[in-house]
């Protein structure tokens, strides 16, 4: 086996990682404190290729692979876990689900402005159907040409920034999951019935636009059902795992930015006489956080070479997902904890990246879902099929 | 000046669950609480004088009301408990006050709440007046002291009777008060000229002294400070006791009025329906339904 | 052993339950946005007495006893954080040096208006350089006839930009240092020199107004010594010691208010057709909440009737503060998961209780110095003696 990443990987891990640290760590701080998303950095971000990275280049992307793919949101999430998480939804659920399922001519039509600085959002979620997206609400009913939409979608990220939504409603209430369709939406007049509610003022992620829809009768042309009618829930399946993979690199990067600072932190400051870094208790949170990174690492690099490869990857993707959120979230606290009073100021970016990590375990599938995913493909190859 | 306030504790209705399908009320927690609308009373009459005597009838739950009520600053508590009066209805709880009343040295008001609730009949008050002979004013806002009267703002329930509508003008004599005779001068406990109406508010005065029943919410009920709240529950006798016989009273004289033959639940409340249609069709389904009750 | 809590103490928590309800609840939204309390209620809370809850009757308090005063604490952090450090910090740590070690003349000039909360007071120990190791502090007291010169800076005080008089630890003697030769001064705010600095944007207990106090040749009559001359950091430590308990009765209440909470939370919510409440997962998440409050709420009580008792109790104290601290997180956590998107949401006040917590394992000691603490007493008892 070799771990070793490619000379090209490498060469990009290179290009991720300037942009990080020139452009994204300038304005991370700004943007949660304004709460404003990075317009002008996902501009810079588009003119490197870096959203459309994983579409093929014949549509304008960059022709990334998985794995590759992971580097990019790590470093990114080093500095700003709101960017890493736009460009993310932006690509691995929205843009991505169109090349997997989409027409030539969808595929022609969008992709390319999505590669290069229009951005897309994914419209599963509504104030009911959470964990449970198979009780969704929003119908999509058929009058000659048009489909029309109607309901609810509630925690839409990029909703205010997007000008591309792809949205789930049902063809079928009473076959639950089974009667999802695909829309691809575009944001029209107000006539076309989508309206952008309000923004979530939120914990963390602040730099994220995350928004309600609503859909009055919203026109949808016919030729923008993406994929097969009442065919929606594979769509899901398959962008949950992408998704999954990514929000997996972003907690990595997240944890591997908070370790950063807690080193720097317990180095420079001087108590009892020496460093803190010369305490026992000290070393033993940055000993647990690096191995936790570590095992982290390895599981992501090992997921994107399964999808890489064509291998099934799902159940993977969930494990690295669940992992990767709590990576997160114990290195963001643990090293908060080593900034002692400072960790808790605004002055030092350590609490915000212990507030934007929090939304780790919610967001892509809560914590409880990805156990219940990975237990249900355990039993799966033993015979048993579990239900939620 | 002397005021008596009287307390009620009751179950406390953030314990219970009501399922109407086994019509059944479950306590899923036995808490006592004070009356909600008795605190308004204790307001009341804290507000208007530093002696001020809280009374009460029955146990333990009772008790503590009284204790909470010395804590929040009345001067003097008194507890009536006797098992003779488990099962104390509204007219046995008015024996009782009554031989109270000049047990104690001399009272010039009785506050009580206007709503207990529970079950919430509303007797006490009148009752209570009519034992004693003093007038009662009914859902007291305010309340003002004047020599030997008192003034109270009250908002009257919706179940109270209006005076009468006036006669047409050639009949009317010179106005010296309401036709409705419930708010006509009384020989005894002198009422002056009845209800002035302001704004749906009732200005009503009497001579003192008179029982008052107080609104709910009237006012803003003060915590009791913590020093005195302490003191009060480290001491062991702020509540003074007495029994039936203290005040001269056989079990006989303790029979309740009222049996109680069980519980049932008032039936669903059915929505109404909605009338669509233009106007016109909507008027005359209305009037439809008028002419048929 | 009598487990009931004495009739006072019953009657204590159901007025100031009571009162939280009525008077805090509805204002704790107001005063994490607009980052103060209203000074009325301050003064109402003052009014009933708890600005002095636990000191005796003759010296101005309620004579509510430590176990009045953890059942205080607990019941204002179930409501509102904010406003309970602020009382937290006046009463538990500032006003108590001088009850414990105050002159009687100090005391009479001092206490009841402190007791009355007509003076806030502050407890001025921390600074740049000194914070877990508090023996480093700096701030020179010089003598000079009958006053001494406090110069230097105090850093993280906890009502700091309110507070009417500050207890002081300054150094009086460089040559034995903090441990030996240092003194606590009571400091009244309108003193020339004395410049309390901007209140600091903190991730949380934005309603608790916190600062840098600046002492610039602050001249501080000698009758203002608390205590003995050279014995202030005894006392500094001891009235942190007592401190300790009811900050572990404050995170009680935070935690019972996040299982509150989701009782509440896992009865309306339904997915996967049914309440959440039946959800195995949801079951064993409040079964631990429930049991970790139990255990801290008896760890408290007990350590609070200790104290009362005029028995040993500076182990106790420590496993109180960790305990509780520690209890809190991981409660509020919970409860921010078991509310999934909405725990996030700045328009639900789950994320401000788990925003407020947060210090409590930071702040009067981290916890890794009380782990210091209670390793330092357990080892004593076996002859070992330990430096940090």
């Amino acid at each position: 086996m070799d771990f070793s990443l490619t000379e090209e990987q490498l060469m990009f891990r290179g290009l991720f990682r300037d942009f990080a640290e020139n452009d994204v760590a300038k304005v991370a701080e700004h943007s949660d404190k304004a709460e404003q998303p990075p317009v002008e950095l996902l501009k810079k971000a588009a003119a490197q290729g870096f959203l459309g990275a994983t579409l093929p280049e014949q549509y304008g992307g960059a022709g990334l692979e998985a794995l590759t793919n992971t580097l990019l949101v790590e470093e990114i999430a080093k500095h700003c876990l709101s960017t890493a998480i736009t460009i993310t939804i932006h690509t691995a659920l929205a843009s991505m689900s169109i090349l997997d399922v989409g027409t030539e001519a969808q595929k022609q039509s969008y992709l390319p402005r999505l590669a290069s600085g229009e951005l897309a959002s994914f419209a599963l979620t509504e104030p009911d159907a959470g964990s449970d997206p198979g009780s969704l609400q929003t119908r999509a009913r058929r009058e000659n040409g048009t489909f029309y939409l109607d309901g609810v979608k509630s925690w839409v990220a990029n909703g205010g920034l997007a000008s591309v939504f792809v949205v789930f409603a049902s063809t079928d209430l009473s076959a639950r999951h089974r009667g999802l369709s695909a829309f691809i939406v575009e944001k029209g007049s107000p006539s076309v019935g989508v309206v952008v509610g309000h923004r979530e003022p939120t914990l963390g992620l602040r730099g994220v636009d995350i928004r309600t829809i609503y859909f009055e009768d919203g026109h949808v042309p016919a030729e923008n059902l993406l994929g097969a009618l009442n065919e929606g829930w594979p769509i899901v399946l398959r962008a949950f795992n992408r998704v999954r993979l990514c929000l997996a690199a972003a907690g990595l990067g997240a944890a591997e930015g908070a370790l950063a600072l807690g080193v720097k932190f317990a180095v420079e400051r001087k108590q009892f006489g020496v460093p803190i870094a010369e305490k026992q208790a000290i070393q033993n949170y940055i000993a647990d956080c690096s191995v936790e990174i570590e095992a982290l690492r390895h599981l992501i690099h090992y997921t994107a070479w399964l999808a890489d490869t064509g291998q099934s990857y799902g159940q993977q993707a969930s494990m690295a997902k669940y992992l990767g959120a709590r990576v997160a979230r114990d290195t963001a606290n643990k090293m908060l904890q080593v900034h002692g009073g400072y960790g808790f100021s605004d002055e030092f970016p350590i609490s915000r990246i212990y507030r934007d990590v929090r939304a780790l375990r919610l967001l892509g599938g809560t914590d409880e879902i990805q156990r219940y995913a990975v237990a249900r493909g355990v039993f799966d190859e033993v015979g048993l099929k579990i239900q939620p | 000046m002397n005021i008596l306030v009287f307390l009620r504790p009751i179950l406390d209705p953030a314990g219970f669950i009501v399922n109407r399908k086994a019509q059944k009320v479950f306590v899923n927690r036995e808490n006592y609480i004070l009356n909600p609308t008795d605190k308004n009373a204790l307001e009341a009459a804290l507000r208007l004088s530093d002696t001020v005597t809280a009374v009460s009838i029955g146990d333990a739950p009772a008790e503590d009301a009284l204790r909470q009520a010395r804590a929040i600053g009345a001067s003097r508590a008194m507890l009536v408990r006797d098992a003779a009066l488990k099962s104390a209805d509204a007219s046995v709880m008015t024996t009782v006050l009554q031989r109270l009343v000049p047990h104690l040295d001399g009272a010039d008001l009785m506050l009580l709440g206007a709503e207990v609730v529970d079950a919430d009949l509303a007797q006490l008050g009148p009752r209570l007046a009519m034992a004693l002979g003093w007038p009662f004013i009914e859902g007291a806002q305010e309340i003002f002291v004047r020599g030997h009267g008192v003034h109270a703002i009250t908002r009257p329930r919706a179940s109270v009777r209006r005076p009468a509508p006036a006669p047409p003008f050639a009949d009317r004599k010179k106005a010296r008060g309401p036709e409705d005779p419930a708010l006509a001068p009384r020989t005894r406990g002198g009422w002056s000229a009845g209800a002035r109406q302001t704004d749906g508010f009732h200005q009503i005065e009497a001579d003192l002294p008179a029982v008052i029943s107080v609104a709910r919410d009237s006012n803003k009920p003060r915590y009791s400070p913590g020093a005195r709240l302490v003191n009060v529950y480290q001491a062991n006798d702020v509540v003074e006791i007495l029994t039936a016989a203290d005040l001269g009273l056989s079990e006989a004289d303790l029979a309740p009025l009222t049996e109680r033959h069980g519980e049932s639940f008032p039936p669903e409340r059915e929505l109404g329906k909605v009338a669509e249609g233009s106007l016109d069709e909507i008027a005359g389904r209305v009037m439809d339904v008028i002419r048929k009750r | 052993m009598d487990f009931t809590f004495s009739p006072e103490h019953i009657a204590l928590r159901r007025m100031i339950h009571e009162f939280c309800e009525e008077e805090l609840r509805p204002r704790a939204r107001q005063v994490d946005r607009e980052s103060r309390q209203d000074p009325q209620v301050l003064r109402w809370m003052g009014e009933l007495g708890f600005f002095g809850l636990p000191f005796s009757q003759e010296d101005g308090g309620a004579g509510a006893g430590e176990t009045g005063y953890c059942i205080l604490m607990e019941e204002l952090n179930r409501v509102c954080p904010s406003t309970a450090t602020i009382i937290g910090a006046h009463t538990g740590i500032a006003s108590m040096s001088l009850y414990l070690d105050g002159s009687p003349d100090l005391k009479q000039r001092y206490l009841p208006d402190l007791c009355s909360g007509k003076k806030i007071a502050a407890f001025g120990l921390t600074e740049p350089n000194a914070g877990s190791d508090a023996a480093g502090i700096q701030l020179r007291a010089t003598l000079e006839g009958d006053s001494y010169y406090l110069d230097g800076q105090k850093m993280w005080i906890t009502n700091g930009p309110i507070a009417d008089v500050i207890m002081v630890l300054a150094v009086t003697d460089p040559a034995l240092g903090a441990r030996g030769g240092a003194t606590v001064f009571v400091v009244e705010k309108e003193w020339d020199g004395l410049r309390p600095g901007k209140p600091e944007h903190k991730m949380g207990l934005h309603g608790s107004p916190t600062s840098l106090i600046t002492f610039d040749e602050v001249r501080v009559p000698k009758e203002n010594v608390l205590g003995q001359v050279g014995l202030g950091f005894v006392t500094f430590m001891k009235t942190l010691d007592i401190g300790r308990v009811s900050l572990g009765a404050a995170t009680l209440g935070g935690a019972q208010a996040a299982l509150e909470a989701s009782l509440r939370w896992v009865k309306a919510r339904s997915q996967f057709g049914r309440p959440i409440a039946n959800m195995q997962s949801i079951q064993f998440m409040l079964a631990d909440m429930a049991t970790e409050i139990e255990a801290l709420r008896s760890l408290v009580y007990r350590t609070a009737w200790l104290v009362d008792s005029g028995k040993p109790f500076i182990k106790e104290a420590g496993m109180c503060k960790l305990m509780g601290s520690e209890t809190a997180s991981r409660c509020i956590d919970r409860a921010l998961q078991i509310h999934g998107a909405l725990g996030y949401s700045r328009d639900f006040p789950l994320e401000r209780g788990w925003r407020d917590a947060r210090i409590a394992e930071i702040f009067e000691g981290t916890n890794e110095i009380q782990r210091i603490v209670i390793a330092s007493e357990l080892l004593q008892e076996i002859g070992v003696r330990i430096r940090p």
